[in-house]
């Protein structure tokens, strides 16, 4: 009956069968006080009552029977009556006074002291300490009051008794309180002990099983509210599984996504392997092919020269010429070929990045292209070029060809204006232009500029082999730069790259 | 110090071998040169095996050695010249048209004396290959010819 522990409250006085209990007894205790305060007083008036009828008719017998004794003075009767009253223990004092007021007979009990007694009503007196009862009882001859007597009775057995009886009430009232008490403390079990099983269940709940449901046999308040905490229950169970299936729904989701990222990922790194292996099977490839085009071109040169060493004196003029045009295409050829395999091994070579002043670096190849500038006017504007990261070698075949083709195609020009300088930089990279007044080209054709081989002169107007702006385009975004140009027919061109300012990463 | 002995040259182009000849003889050097065809002939050559069993004249003062050939190929040759006791000491000077770092670096690994990259242009060639022979043959001081069979 008493299984307070599975779900005892922290604060003993919590709990709810000790706050029962506790309001409990201090009602019964009211109840207590009132009874022991009310009833012994009523009690006492009662008894008080009893006694003083009984008094007052001892009295009526003892005025009626002294009655002619006392008017014939008869002291041995009156002596004789006065004995046999005496023997009532009760009776604490008794005085007969005859007419002309005379004690006629007195006995005095020590406990009746006549001084301090106050009166009831016109015939009872009762005394300061509530001791004695006092009654006053005419006596009467023929119709003739001819004396009184005063009669005492002691109330010290009614004090007694009402002490007692008090001492009993509180006895009992103290026995029903704790026997209450500790039946209250158990009968409230009644209620702690459904909630307790709400309690214990509702923890096994909260660890995640669902399953537990509140056994309740009780219709009452506690047993509806057992009801609906496993209605609530329910409703969490279900709520719960309906998210776990959207969570692996979503994990499920989530995984498929990071997977086919993986798949991409690695489809990628294929693509890329692929596209590196091919792009290095080019190179190699244009690496053998100039090789070995080499070879025979050599023989062509060294033969064509042999016969113009041999035979040019048996030759006519015609076929002078014609071995002419052969020596010079394939010198060409030669141009060509070498122009290919620097491209080519361009693309294979590390990178060595550092940085990279390009005024010095202009100023150098300025001082390399004086005699083949000597005689033109030329006129160098050079604005400040600040340094920027990047191979040096590299930079350097971009600069003296963007330079080279700048003196180059303002050769009919007789002023040459080259101007070199950078504009509009951003945090993380220059970008750095080379204008000229030369021939200019079509824009229509900008983009074809940068291809191999191409060229938008012919070969008699400007030599070259048209790789040059290639390079410079192959470097340049090689370095993570970009490479674009503008120009008009005869009125110049300019040739803009940029470049990171910085290592990247 | 036999300055006539002869210079070796290694290459199997016969447009090249004609042209090399041409170049070395346009330099009035003294020295015979004698060609083979591919890698195996110039150890015979140097051996003194099989078709080359009685050459009469001296171990060559120079070789000039083609590095791309059939059968035995010019670094295969090297090797083998470079790992005789006697034989190394004759100078190799690589000619070939060949500009490839790796061929570059192997070939003095294996103890080239020169490499010398044939231009194409024609005068450029003549002036190199008489360079090289003026040099090689005129210029160089060339080690003992321990090999020679004719004793010194």
């Amino acid at each position: 009956m008493f299984r307070f522990a599975i779900c005892h409250p922290k604060k003993w006085l919590s709990k709810i069968a000790v706050k029962i209990g506790i309001l409990f007894a201090l009602y019964f205790l009211l109840i207590a006080v009132f009874i022991l305060i009310f009833f012994p007083s009523r009690l006492k008036d009662q008894v008080i009552n009893a006694i003083s009828d009984k008094a007052q008719i001892i009295a009526g017998i003892i005025t009626a029977n002294i009655s002619q004794p006392l008017f014939e003075n008869n002291a041995k009767l009156i002596e004789q009556m006065f004995q046999s009253t005496r023997r009532y223990q009760d009776i604490v004092y008794f005085i007969i006074i005859n007419d002309s007021g005379r004690v006629v007979i007195e006995f005095n009990k020590p406990e009746a002291d006549r001084a301090d007694f106050a009166k009831v009503d016109n015939k009872n007196y009762i005394s300061q300490n509530g001791m004695v009862y006092k009654v006053m009882t005419p006596i009467f001859h023929n119709d003739r009051e001819i004396g009184q007597l005063y009669l005492g009775v002691s109330l010290k057995k009614l004090k007694t008794e009402i002490i007692q009886s008090r001492i009993m009430t509180a006895i009992v009232s103290f026995c029903i309180l704790v026997i209450s008490v500790i039946a209250v403390l158990g009968i409230s079990t009644v209620v702690t002990r459904p909630l307790c099983n709400i309690v214990n269940t509702l923890d096994k709940v909260t660890q995640g099983d669902f399953s537990q449901r509140v056994f309740t046999s009780s219709q009452d308040e506690v047993g509806i509210l057992a009801q609906k905490f496993n209605q609530m229950i329910e409703a969490l169970e279900n709520y719960t599984s309906e998210l776990k299936s959207e969570i692996s729904h979503r994990e499920n989701a989530e995984a498929e996504v990071r997977r086919l990222n993986e798949e991409l990922e690695q489809r990628v790194k294929e693509r890329t392997a692929q596209l590196e292996a091919s792009n290095k099977d080019l190179e190699a490839f244009a690496y053998s092919v100039s090789h070995d085009l080499r070879a025979p071109l050599r023989h062509v040169e060294g033969f064509v020269e042999l016969l113009k060493i041999h035979a040019s004196a048996g030759l006519d003029a015609n076929s002078q010429r014609f071995l002419n045009n052969i020596a010079d295409s394939s010198a060409r050829l030669g141009r060509l070929i070498d122009d290919l395999l620097a491209f080519a091994r361009m693309g294979k070579a590390e990178l060595v990045k550092r940085q990279v002043n390009l005024n010095q670096l202009v100023s150098d190849i300025q001082k390399e292209f004086e005699p083949e500038i000597k005689g033109r006017a030329i006129v160098w504007q050079i604005g400040e070029l600040s340094t920027v990261y990047g191979d040096p070698t590299l930079l350097r075949q971009v600069m003296a060809n963007l330079i080279a083709n700048a003196i180059k195609f303002t050769r009919p020009r007789q002023e040459t204006l080259i101007e070199i300088g950078s504009l509009n930089s951003s945090d993380n990279e220059n970008i750095v232009f080379v204008r000229d007044n030369g021939v200019g080209f079509n824009m229509k054709f900008g983009d074809k500029l940068f291809g191999v081989f191409q060229r938008l002169h012919s070969d008699d107007k400007f030599e070259g082999t048209g790789i040059g702006l290639a390079n410079v385009k192959r470097i340049i975004n090689r370095h993570g730069g970009k490479v674009w140009a503008e120009g008009k027919i005869n009125y110049g061109a300019t040739f803009f790259f940029s470049l990171p300012k910085y290592m990247k990463g | 110090m036999n300055k006539l002995a002869p210079i070796l040259l290694v290459e199997d182009d016969p447009n090249d071998v004609e042209l090399t000849l041409t170049a070395l003889t346009e330099n009035n050097l003294a020295n015979k040169v004698v060609s083979v065809r591919d890698g195996e002939e110039a150890l015979d050559y140097l051996y003194q095996r099989g078709k080359y069993g009685a050459r009469p004249e001296a171990n060559p003062i120079v070789i000039l050695l083609d590095l791309k050939m059939p059968k035995v190929d010019g670094l295969e040759v090297l090797r083998q010249i470079k790992a005789d006791e006697k034989m190394k000491l004759i100078p190799v000077v690589i000619l070939t048209s060949s500009s490839m770092d790796k061929d570059l670096v192997e070939s003095y690994k294996l103890g080239a004396n020169a490499y010398v990259v044939k231009p194409v242009d024609f005068y450029n060639f003549i002036e190199a290959v008489k360079k090289v022979g003026v040099f090689w043959a005129l210029i160089n001081e060339a080690p003992p010819d321990v090999m020679n069979h004719q004793g010194e």
